[in-house]
């Protein structure tokens, strides 16, 4: 299977901080995941546990901010993109220190992807697949490296 | 003279049903597929290949295995090719390097017979006086020195880096190295097997070719290596260097692998050393494994007839080699502790004269080699001249021994100790995952090689496990497999010791005798070491004639440092594909399509002004003027935006910035100093509040992460119970300012914008074009202004908005240096401009900003010292408004008696006033109103200036009143 880059992914993403910020989870009907640094999926999305009492909603929500009272909702812009292939984290092995390849079904991390910080989500449904997120100022930066290295011809991994 | 066998070896890399041209100094040859230039040079029975280094001397093949650089070609798009190794390829154009002409008639070989007035070190000693003729000669020695010309027009041709993972690294595809591929592979893990070879099986391919019992190991490693799944193979794959962590970068030709390894077998193998007699680097003379891999690898005969030189068992079993070859074996001279006569029993039988106790002492020969002396040595290895021979012959081969091929290992951390018994340096120490087999440990059977990788991967495996490790078996050898001392020194000299640098003995000699008698000392000022090869063929020879000089042993006298890379890397490879992150703000399209004069300021590119470059004066004064006259918009998205939530918001930033901010109520903002411990600024902002536990801070664009990681590491350090979320690329920012903003704005508002319901340095939430915003009253550029920032998917529109909106009023877009002469106009500061990286509050006119009242700020007491004793002050200074000279600029100096007394931080003319204006750092005493400052700008010229203590600009902040008659819709 070829490997291929969507460069936009339509997500809605929520950032919910402070405290009380699981009972609102709960009471919006969202999966809660089980410790800090993982993931549960939900619908084309997912939510993760970024630290304590700190979690990122991506799914198709729309939500009213509410920054007066804890936990705080604030909206975000990440700029999402999705790459798919069976050799997805070969290509990424030109962009990221880290052994993606370890990174398994239903698993989220955070790491620098061409010395920008990221974050890593491989759904579980769609394991050949990956959603990468991240600042929208560097999305035209990332964009053209993600692109360089699915469509360089020579690339060729260790395997 | 060498040539080609036309009989095919079991063993060979080339292909003969493939034939390749190529051009050598114009003239074609016909190679093999496979070839390496020196083979295809070699079979071609071309020996000279090129020309030293200082002396221009003749050189032929030395090593066959990049251990030397005789061999050093260019070709039409590369330079310092490694013909040893380098593959030839149909139409290739080859040249020698370091000549003036043809190799034959290099027009500098006559710099040979002036060797005398050139010893090691002679620049030092023959340019140095008299001092004024010195830059002649270090032009001409610049012009002669080096190997190699860059073409300055290259096109670089990238080749990106990637990251590699396994559990165990295995360097070296020998039978030590794939008996560890194995051993690991069979303990369940996984495994990626490295060589630089083009194929795997080292030594197998070169050395046991015609061992009987070799062929069938061979072949039974190499079918298990590649039937097995855990194991990954790498060919002519270098690894350069072995870093923290089992980081080891390798060098394939489709660029670098930064390989991350749980644990590393090093089965590397060892470096064959030369033997040191008169003429021991003329064209024929070789390394006796290198006469295996010609034959072997490569089908191509060193030479016809050939004498010998054996210190070692491998000695032997490569004359036999060669004498099987079709070599006649002239002589064979054989001495030290590695020889033993029963080795050299089928060469006697074959009727090779042997003489033991004996070496060689010089090569003879115009261009090549054309006959050799051999003569009887003593014990400590002096020949007997009056017995010695001259032999004809075109080919001496040495096989004097082997130095470890422990780059790696030394890296790692490893030690290294001469062995007296295998007579070559072995490890004795090293850490539990990075492990040693095969020769460069000091094994040499090919049965011991193999237990020894699979030993090593045995005690890996249980280091990786995390249980004890056993002590190494001892597969080492117990006899020598060198001489000691394999060196004949000869009183007319020419007797080589570092090829790459044209050193001799007597070069190291008289270093040593000069006071230069440390390793480090030596390499250092003979060059020693420090050639192309990087001391692989000259390095122990050195040490062994430094230790005998100094009448010590080899441990006492040292080593110096092995450092990457192991062998030379592309600068293209070492750069890889380029990331340089940029960053665009939501309206960056925008900027470009009308006009912006856009600069690179960090990460980003912001517009300057709007305008042609050739008109930025006149741009700017117009932009001035819109903002101070009307509405202008700037794009200022790259600012830090930082969310604080949390029950101790306000303790994480009253101890993080000067100023109190606990105390602020909600819907208003506060100007924002930060300083380090020790009070100076670092970087500034503003602070506002939302509620009792939320605040939302703005920063600086060049310090916005920092004061994020700030505020973030200050959270934890002080235990707080606090979010800091850094919003600065998630939201976009813009300023709308100018007398008619208000009335620009407030149509796409759902918010009351009255002087009561948003005062001056107010802060609200609202609904700009319907979607949420975040609103400031900030007056940064002493305008009527509003800072809205909301979220990147929206500014965009917002932006378009206003523009729509402000067209019937002139609203004008303006960049960053017409927001520089706006804030100086109202006299605000830029950190880092109009600060340095010492100016304190204090010094920058601020002491409104430190509020020494509260109990407890980073850098509140240095300030508390600083106060009052600050011997510099940032000042406000006008010129003459018909002053039609060039302006001084920034860090022009302020010059009081001939001395410095302080410099321009900022300067401009403004077309608000009409007259120069700017901002200076000067001494304490200059800092009063009507001050009288000499400002010393281009060319010397002095320019005259008078500090003012009222801000330039409507100093009463009259024009940010949002009810002014003028600005009321």
């Amino acid at each position: 299977m070829t490997l291929t880059l969507e460069t936009h992914v339509d997500l809605r993403l929520w950032e919910l901080v402070g405290s009380g910020a699981v009972d609102a989870l709960r009471a919006e009907g969202l999966p809660i995941p089980e410790a800090e640094l993982t993931a549960v999926e939900h619908g084309p999305g997912f939510v993760a546990c970024t630290g304590r009492n700190g979690y990122l909603i991506a799914g198709e929500e729309e939500w009213q901010q509410s920054p007066q009272t804890p936990p705080w909702l604030l909206q975000r812009s990440d700029w999402v993109m999705r790459l798919s292939g069976a050799r997805w984290s070969d290509a990424l092995t030109e962009l990221c220190p880290h052994d993606l390849g370890r990174l398994p079904p239903g698993g989220w991390f955070m790491a620098a992807v061409a010395g920008v910080n990221a974050w890593l989500y491989r759904p579980a449904s769609v394991p050949d697949s990956l959603l990468l997120g991240f600042d929208p100022s560097y999305g035209a930066y990332l964009e053209s490296m993600l692109q360089s290295v699915v469509r360089d011809p020579s690339r060729i991994n260790p395997s | 003279m060498p040539f080609r066998r036309s009989e095919a070896g079991p063993r060979e890399w080339i292909d003969r049903h493939r034939t390749v041209h190529f051009t050598f100094e114009g003239t074609r040859y016909v190679a093999f597929a496979g070839d390496t230039i020196t083979s295809a040079l070699q079979a071609n029975g071309v020996q000279l290949l090129g020309r030293s280094f200082k002396y221009h001397r003749p050189r032929g093949a030395l090593s066959m295995a990049n251990h030397d650089v005789n061999a050093l070609f260019t070709t039409a798009d590369d330079t310092n090719v490694r013909g040893d190794v380098t593959p030839v390829t149909d139409a290739l154009d080859v040249r020698p390097v370091n000549v003036s002409g043809s190799l034959a008639r290099d027009a500098h070989r006559h710099l040979d017979r002036l060797g005398r007035f050139l010893p090691a070190g002679f620049y030092y000693k023959a340019f140095h006086k008299p001092r004024w003729l010195f830059p002649y000669w270090e032009r001409l020695i610049r012009r002669r020195a080096g190997l190699g010309t860059v073409d300055s027009a290259w096109t670089p041709r990238r080749r990106p880096k990637r990251y590699g993972y396994c559990d165990v690294l295995v360097v070296g595809g020998g039978p030590a190295g794939l008996q560890a591929a194995l051993g690991a592979a069979e303990a369940s893990l996984d495994v990626l097997l490295v060589d630089e070879n083009p194929h795997l099986g080292g030594s197998l391919d070169y050395e046991w070719v015609t061992d009987p019992a070799a062929p069938a190991q061979r072949d039974e490693l190499m079918e298990a290596v590649a039937a097995s799944p855990a194991i990954r193979v790498l060919t002519s794959a270098v690894a350069l260097g072995f870093y923290t962590d089992h980081w080891v970068p390798v060098s394939t030709p489709e660029g670098i692998i930064k390989v991350r390894a749980r644990g590393v077998v090093l089965a590397t193998g060892v470096i064959e050393q030369p033997a040191v007699f008169r003429n021991n680097d003329l064209p024929g003379v070789l390394m006796a494994s290198a006469a295996q891999r010609l034959l072997h690898r490569f089908g191509v005969q060193a030479c016809e007839r050939a004498v010998l030189q054996v210190n070692n068992p491998e000695g032997f079993a490569a004359a036999e080699d060669l004498r099987r070859g079709g070599v006649e074996l002239q002589a064979v001279v054989a001495s030290g502790p590695g020889v033993q006569k029963a080795d050299a029993a089928a060469l006697v039988d074959a009727g090779v004269p042997v003489h033991f106790g004996w070496a060689i002492v010089e090569a003879h020969g115009d261009g090549a080699v054309a006959a050799a002396t051999i003569a009887p040595v003593d014990a400590g290895g002096v020949p007997d001249q009056t017995h010695a021979r001259r032999i004809d012959c075109d080919g001496v081969v040495s096989s004097a021994g082997w130095g470890p091929a422990g780059h790696l290992l030394y890296q790692a951390g490893g030690r290294f100790s001469y062995d007296d018994t295998l007579e070559m340096p072995v490890p004795v120490a090293w850490p539990d995952t990075v492990v040693p087999a095969g020769r460069m440990n000091g094994v040499f059977s090919l049965a011991s090689q193999r237990d020894d990788g699979r030993d090593a991967a045995g005690r890996l495996a249980a280091a990786l496990a995390g249980g004890p490790v056993s002590d190494p078996m001892s597969n080492r050898d117990t006899r020598a497999h060198a001489t000691p001392w394999p060196v004949v020194p000869h009183p007319k000299g020419r007797d080589f010791v570092d090829l790459d640098e044209d050193l001799q003995y007597k070069d190291l000699i008289q270093g040593a005798r000069e006071g230069f008698d440390n390793v480090e000392l030596l390499k250092r000022f003979t060059t020693v070491g420090m050639g192309p090869s990087q001391g692989k063929h000259s390095n122990l020879n050195a040490f062994r004639i430094l230790a005998r000089y100094l009448g010590q042993g080899m441990d006492e006298t040292g080593t110096t440092t092995a450092r990457p890379m192991y062998h030379p890397v592309r600068l293209e490879d070492l750069a890889g594909r380029r990331m340089r992150p940029w960053r665009e703000t939501p309206v960056q399209a925008w900027h470009g399509e009308h006009g912006g004069f856009l600069m690179e300021s960090g990460e980003w590119e912001r517009p300057s002004f709007y305008g042609e470059e050739a008109d930025a004066q006149q741009v700017i004064a117009s932009e001035v003027t819109a903002v101070r006259t009307g509405v202008g918009i700037i794009d200022v998205s790259t600012l830090g935006k930082i969310e604080v939530l949390g029950p101790d918001a306000a303790t994480l930033l009253d101890g993080s910035y000067t100023m109190r901010q606990g105390n602020l109520r909600a819907g208003l903002t506060r100007y924002a100093l930060r300083t380090d411990d020790t009070g100076v600024i670092v970087d500034d902002g503003v602070v506002g509040r939302l509620a009792e536990d939320h605040y939302y801070l703005t920063a600086t664009s060049s310090h916005a992460e920092g004061t994020y990681q700030t505020l973030t590491r200050h959270a934890l350090e002080w235990g707080l119970d606090v979010h800091v979320v850094n919003r600065t690329g998630q939201l976009g920012a813009l300023n709308l300012t100018g007398p008619l903003s208000r009335r620009v704005l407030e149509p796409l508002v759902d918010v009351d914008l009255s002087e009561a319901a948003l005062p001056r340095l107010g802060m609200t939430d609202a609904r700009v074009c319907g979607e949420w915003a975040r609103l400031l009253r900030v007056g940064f550029v002493g305008e009527l202004g509003y800072e809205i920032h909301a979220p990147a998917g929206t500014m965009a529109r917002i932006w378009d908005a206003l523009m729509d909106a402000g067209a019937p009023l002139g609203i004008r877009p303006f960049g960053v240096d017409t927001q520089r002469v706006l804030r100086l106009e109202k006299g605000h500061i830029i950190v880092g401009q109009d600060t340095d990286g010492l100016t304190n509050p204090f010094e920058a006119a601020m002491p409104w900003a430190v509020h020494l009242k509260k109990p407890w700020f980073v850098g509140r007491p240095a300030l508390a010292h600083l106060k009052g004793a600050e011997q510099r002050k940032l000042v406000r200074f006008v010129m003459a408004a018909d002053s039609s000279a060039p302006l001084p600029r920034e860090s022009h100096l302020v010059i009081r008696d001939g001395t410095i007394a302080g410099r321009v931080t900022s300067i401009a003319r403004s077309p608000t006033l009409g007259r120069p204006i700017g901002l200076a750092m000067v001494d304490r005493d200059l800092a009063e109103a009507g001050q009288a400052l000499a400002i010393r700008g281009d060319g010397g010229r002095m320019l005259a200036a008078e500090v003012v203590t009222e801000t330039f600009y409507d100093p009463d902040g009259l024009r940010q009143n949002a009810d002014a008659p003028e600005v009321t819709p």
